[in-house]
């Protein structure tokens, strides 16, 4: 194929994918808007439309990463367009397959679809979708596995916080006998919540994975393992709250309220050491060198 | 009269409560880290918030006395923490006896009725738990109560990985303080001598004036085989900006331009860079490598580091344009900026541009060295202006003159480190990852079971406990379920 010819077909599957992940969004935007209205509605079958199109939005997701992977011949995740991306996907895979537990209960869903519609309209709307080559830096046996497992555990982290959440709006409404029909009872809230804690014990060594193969490869580029950059710090906060949580979990006057704020604040410190901690680079003038994943 | 508040204050300095308030405090340290950033390139490239780190001196928050101060404080309680909890596992002791035990329990217990038949004895029951994998702890006199377990003893996991962690932080403090690193720019078929490390350790700098060997570098000379770059072709995107422009794309309402076209300008990107080292020591070659980013060279617990390349141009400009009426040839470093003697401003050029092209089609091909060359605005604020492309001995035609890249030279920088601390954390980090894995996602299962027998048959009654997400007494139950089954 002559040069014109490649950039031609670039072109036209580029063209097709971008299609692709619009009609994917759509779907998850429909999702959430199914979920909200299960809120409203919850004897109604909005809740089953909202999961059954948040699965048909993850299995055209998952034909793009596919699409993509092939493409691009290498992992789908080098820059924020793809992170983004692959980030929504895990997360909803990760949602639909805790949830097969909770058939009837739909209220995690809603943030769930509501934050891989945040991050796919982000990737969408502000970055750019150019499949790049490997730049040296990323040329790594580290790099897919630091990658890959550190988004497994935001997307169990992202599962986690939803169903703490949505544990801690529907306990009391339960305590005042309100709020049965979304499939949560008092008798198996405690064990609905427990899921949040089983699924933080589940990422946690996945994230201790993502920091430490993530320092060992810095050793191995930069000749430091730990620069105190701000993707590291925020990585370490993360990880600090994490294990304040499952501290705090072990004491019962910790457990309940108290444990759940940590699990939530984890949540909030792993948006940040993903996306926020570029945006507060950019803010306060701070040199990363993490700042090829903007 | 004193050791009673002291210990006292021993046992709250060891609670589950102070590794809470450690862990707040730590984070909270982080975060002041994360908001003042670290390091003096901060100060040099003038942050906004630049004026209150200075007046705080927060630029070095983590080389601090007072973080320094509670890192030790936390090491000292975990490695307390760890401690205790080694004695405690160490002089583990039956302390109550299995009837009481049992008593303690009975309320918990659960029951599962046999069916008359071979598996109502204590033997049949002993041996269908170790076929379920199942060890025997102990036994009542009588053999009448059993407490098994199976799986790895989640106290030791847990143990160890807090070991791992403690140790971890004994190889951050032996990097920190013995850890040195420096820089040396190395130039094609040169042998240099590796230069004392521009950082001293630290233990050094705090007992000043002892002068010691810093590390292993004495002796140690490297020498620049060959410097290669490749870079890969890469078209420009031609995609909107504004979110509508993106939609309309989406949609087939654009009437832009493809996505790529066949005359969208390609760019390099860069693929790799290579420096083929050999070093020697006292004079002897004992190590030849090629080394690039992610691949360095080791060589007693020295490690050298590909960082950056530097590249000087020498650019000319014709005898009969300049005011001496002599060729005049000017020596510049790409990226740098530089005057051309007869016209007024500063110019710099980019970084030149050679070695191997691989191109779209799957070809590849050697780049003919060429470097872009642009004029500095006085005013910071505007955008070079680019003046067009300086190629190896072609003119470039500006203003009156013209200007010839004649020759180029580049040479190698590298970085390296001496860190003993390396090997402590590797040992640490894997440990503390299985260990951890371990405890938490494997399942230790701890049962305590006896026969009851009533009128209407034979019960088995237990306490279950499990801990890790694999313990699973449904899963237990099922298996059990069908051992009996099959006994009977």
């Amino acid at each position: 194929m002559t040069e014109g010819e490649i950039l031609a077909r670039d072109a036209f599957l580029l063209l097709y994918e971008l299609r692709l992940f619009w009609l994917i969004v759509i779907l998850y935007l429909l999702s959430f808007f199914s979920y909200l209205a299960h809120i409203f509605t919850p004897e109604s079958s909005s809740g089953q439309w909202a999961k059954g199109l948040l699965s048909a939005g993850v299995l055209f997701h998952t034909v793009l990463i596919i699409f993509r992977t092939i493409e691009g011949q290498s992992p789908p995740f080098q820059t924020l367009y793809e992170s983004l991306s692959w980030f929504a996907w895990s997360s909803i895979v990760t949602y639909l397959f805790i949830s097969r537990r909770w058939r009837e209960v739909y209220l995690p869903g809603i943030w769930v679809s509501g934050i891989a519609l945040a991050a796919c309209l982000y990737a969408l709307i502000s970055r750019g979708p150019e499949i790049t080559p490997l730049a040296p830096a990323l040329q790594s046996q580290w790099f897919v596995w630091h990658v890959v497992l550190a988004f497994m555990s935001y997307a169990v982290f992202v599962v986690s916080c939803a169903n703490e959440i949505t544990y801690l709006i529907i306990y009391p409404c339960l305590k005042k006998g309100i709020g049965t029909s979304y499939g949560l009872l008092l008798e198996n809230i405690e064990k609905f919540h427990e899921t949040a804690y089983r699924l933080v014990l589940f990422g946690f060594p996945l994230l201790t994975f993502g920091i430490i193969s993530g320092a060992a490869w810095a050793d191995e580029a930069w000749g430091r393992f730990w620069s105190w950059d701000p993707k590291e710090t925020w990585s370490l906060i993360t990880w600090t709250v994490f294990a304040l949580y499952l501290h705090a979990m072990v004491m019962p006057a910790w457990r309940g309220k108290p444990a759940s704020i940590f699990n939530i604040l984890g949540f909030i410190c792993m948006i940040m050491t993903f996306v926020g901690v570029n945006w507060l680079a950019k803010l306060l003038g701070i040199e990363s060198l993490h700042l090829y994943a903007i | 009269m004193l050791f009673r508040p002291l210990h006292c204050f021993y046992g709250k300095f060891i609670s589950l409560k102070t590794t809470l308030i450690f862990l707040g405090i730590l984070i909270f340290f982080y975060l002041l880290g994360t908001i003042f950033p670290q390091g003096k390139e901060y100060a040099s490239d003038g942050g906004i918030l630049l004026a209150i780190i200075k007046y705080l001196d927060l630029l070095n928050l983590f080389s601090s006395p007072l973080f320094l101060l509670l890192s030790l404080l936390f090491f000292l309680h975990l490695g307390l923490c760890t401690w205790e909890r080694l004695q405690h596992l160490w002089s583990k002791r039956p302390t109550a006896s299995l009837e009481l035990e049992k008593g303690q329990l009975v309320c918990q217990s659960k029951t599962i009725m046999l069916s008359s038949g071979p598996a109502t004895s204590m033997d049949a029951m002993n041996n269908i738990f170790k076929q379920l994998g199942f060890r025997s702890v102990k036994e009542s006199q009588e053999g009448e109560t059993a407490v098994i377990e199976k799986g790895l003893s989640h106290h030791w996991l847990s143990l160890i990985y807090h070991l791992a962690l403690f140790i971890c932080l004994i190889g951050f403090f032996i990097t920190y303080l013995f850890a040195f690193e420096g820089e040396i720019t190395l130039h094609l078929q040169q042998r240099q001598k590796v230069p004392e490390p521009s950082s001293k350790p630290r233990w050094i700098t705090i007992l000043e004036g002892v002068r010691l060997n810093p590390g292993p570098v004495q002796g140690l000379e490297l020498e620049l085989e060959n410097f290669s770059t490749e870079y890969i072709q890469l078209a420009k995107l031609n995609y909107p900006k504004d979110f509508l422009g993106r939609i309309a794309l989406a949609l087939g309402f654009s009437a832009r331009k493809p996505l790529y076209s066949a005359d969208s300008s390609l760019s390099y990107f860069p693929k790799d860079w290579k420096s083929h080292l050999t070093l020697y020591d006292e004079g002897k070659p004992v190590k030849e490598k090629a080394i690039e980013v992610n691949d360095p060279l080791q060589y007693q617990g020295l490690t050298f580091y590909q960082m950056a390349f530097q590249q000087e141009l020498k650019l000319v400009i014709e005898a009969n344009q300049t005011i001496r009426g002599k060729e005049t040839i000017i020596s510049v470093n790409s990226g740098e900026k530089f005057r051309l003697p007869p016209l007024p401003g500063y110019f710099k050029t980019s970084t030149l541009r050679l070695g191997t092209l691989y191109k779209k089609d799957g070809t590849k091909e050697d780049i003919v060295p060429s470097a872009k060359l642009y004029y500095l605005d006085p005013k910071p604020e505007k955008e070079p202006v680019e003046l067009g492309s300086l190629t190896l001995n072609q003119p470039l035609p500006y203003q009156g003159i013209s200007l010839t890249l004649r020759d180029y030279s580049e040479a190698s920088i590298l970085s390296f480190r001496y860190d003993p601390g390396r090997p402590w954390l590797w040992l640490a980090s894997v440990s503390l990852l299985l260990f951890m894995t371990l405890r938490i996602w494997g399942g230790w299962y701890r049962v305590i079971y006896w026969l009851e027998r009533e009128a209407d048959g034979c019960y088995l009654r237990y306490v279950y406990k499990g801990i890790g997400l694999g313990a699973d007494e449904t899963r237990l139950l099922t298996r059990l379920k069908h051992y009996l089954t099959q006994k009977e």
